[in-house]
């Protein structure tokens, strides 16, 4: 097996004396290979996002990223590390400062991660391939809408070239027929810059789209992973089979035959 | 025949935009409508306007008629008596529709005794009958909690059960689930059901998710830009039947919200 890019193992986080938010959790995130983590309130998606982002250390077991424990305290290796793993959030609105210029905003990590070349060429090329036209740099961020401004964050993360995109709850603020659109748009975006996303919500929908793996969440464990397809549709625990069935869905349109 | 009547309903600013257009649509008592639209379509305007709770610089026109009684045209210090106890509604969000500092025996039974005049006692009787109504078992220690010390689910139960004191003859329900896990999404619809089921109130239920809607309502109602799109029911809007905009929002919401299919073998 190849060193994966991202792994936990054993890994626990408390809170104060008694909140176990993780309680031992198991996870590989491979090349290629996408991971949807599921799980509702209170599961640890969060805990467990921030982890994978380096932004918390576990209380045990350990994180490790290409195979090394990563040292929260060395800038460089963080820098390195910031530079191919990137985050897109839940609501545009409040993770796009609204008093700067989309130019400005999607060269950001470009700028603190020190990355070499030419920034004005890169931030074009990222927008282009987000759908959206050159000239929207010297615009603001309420100049757009809610569908606009996730291509605005997703291009700001495929700035640095990441190779690990993960994305927190990235269309639940979204509007429908929009999220269908932002979803279409980070599987092509997977396919074509070979990124391996980590997709971090409560939509089983959304992961079932977009990652090959899916690892569900309760309660601070994992209680089921897999391949998606068979997690979806042949669940083996009782709580990914209740979760399943709670998820409202239309009913088909057209009867079988 | 019509319970609840809303005819040419239009929202205007002081500056003369019109933000609702000629809305008009009824429900009978015992009677379940979706109405469906994206962000901006209206639909939350509407309730408000149906509650007569729009924001300072509104003005509603046209008519809103509760068993032949136009609302519109009451006076405030009607409306008052009319919004709870005839006309109810449940938000979003239960975490701010409830008071942080009451206990939800108080909460609930205030407006009992407000609007049905019974004794402390009685208030607290019928408000552990309605948190019964709501299904939930243990009453005496929700009744003496606080909201922040309930689960989301049972803080939507709880909000339900308010809206439910005085028993109205119409429940508004606005995005009653979008702030809810899945699971307790699932309960809190069949409950909607059941209650309507058990008190024969008409349910409005305004949302931008179309599956939840088609779990609870047959009739439909879509919005966009402020206006009704078409007056439709869920299984012709299922069946394509209709505008083409409301095929667009169906097949967008199978299309987010399909799951793979096992592979053929």
């Amino acid at each position: 097996m190849s060193t994966p890019l991202l792994e936990l193992t054993g890994v626990t986080r408390t809170f104060g004396r008694t909140t176990q938010a993780l309680r031992g959790v198991d996870l590989r995130v491979e090349a290629g290979r996408g991971v949807g983590i599921v799980g509702e309130s209170g599961a640890g998606k969060s805990t467990l996002l921030r982890l994978l982002l380096a932004l918390d250390s576990p209380t045990s077991g350990t994180v490790t990223y290409r195979g090394e424990p990563l040292d929260r305290r060395d800038r460089a290796a963080v820098r390195r590390f910031r530079r191919d793993v990137q985050v897109v959030f839940q609501d545009p609105r409040s993770s796009l400062d609204p008093r700067q210029r989309v130019g400005s905003i999607v060269a950001e990590p470009l700028r603190s991660l020190r990355v070499e070349g030419d920034h004005r060429a890169r931030v074009c090329e990222v927008l282009a391939s987000v759908g959206l036209d050159a000239d929207v740099v010297d615009r603001y961020p309420a100049q757009f809408s809610g569908g606009q401004r996730q291509r605005i964050a997703i291009a700001r993360a495929l700035a640095p070239r990441p190779s690990v995109l993960v994305a927190d709850e990235p269309v639940s603020a979204l509007d429908v027929s929009v999220r269908r659109q932002v979803v279409d748009l980070l599987a092509r975006l997977r396919d074509e810059h070979g990124l391996t996303l980590v997709l971090v919500s409560h939509d089983i929908a959304i992961v079932g789209q977009l990652c090959e793996r899916t690892v569900v969440l309760h309660d601070g464990l994992v209680v089921e992973e897999g391949a998606t397809r068979e997690v979806l549709t042949a669940p083996r625990e009782p709580y990914t089979q209740r979760l399943l069935a709670a998820v409202p869905r239309l009913p088909d349109a057209t009867p079988a035959g | 025949m019509s319970l609840l009547e809303v005819d040419g309903l239009t929202v205007r600013t002081s500056d003369g935009r019109t933000l609702l257009d000629g809305v008009t649509w009824d429900v009978a008592a015992g009677a379940r409508l979706g109405i469906i639209g994206e962000s901006g379509s209206g639909k939350s305007m509407t309730a408000l306007a149906v509650l007569g709770l729009l924001p300072a610089g509104m003005r509603a026109t046209g008519h809103v008629r509760l068993d032949g009684t136009d609302l519109l045209a009451l006076p405030p210090r009607r409306m008052d008596a009319v919004r709870g106890a005839q006309v109810a509604m449940v938000f979003q969000e239960p975490l701010t529709a409830l008071d942080p500092l009451m206990t939800v025996g108080r909460q609930i039974s205030g407006p009992v005794r407000l609007h049905q005049r019974l004794s402390r006692t009685a208030a607290r009787e019928e408000a552990a009958r309605l948190l019964r109504l709501v299904q939930i078992d243990d009453t005496e220690r929700v009744l003496g909690s606080y909201p922040w010390q309930l689960s989301g689910g049972q803080r939507q139960r709880v909000s339900l059960a308010m809206a439910l004191a005085c028993r109205p003859r119409v429940l508004l329900a606005d995005e009653p689930t979008t702030a809810l896990d899945v699971t307790v999404q699932a309960e809190v619809l069949e409950l909607l059901d059941d209650v309507v089921e058990r008190t024969g109130l008409a349910l409005v239920l305004v949302t931008h998710d179309l599956p939840v809607v088609a779990r609870v309502a047959q009739d439909l109602v879509v919005m966009r830009d402020g206006a009704v799109v078409e007056r439709t029911t869920v299984p012709r809007a299922l069946a394509g039947d209709g505008a083409a905009y409301t095929r667009e929002l169906v097949d967008a919401a199978r299309a987010v919200t399909a799951l793979p299919t096992p592979e053929a073998r």
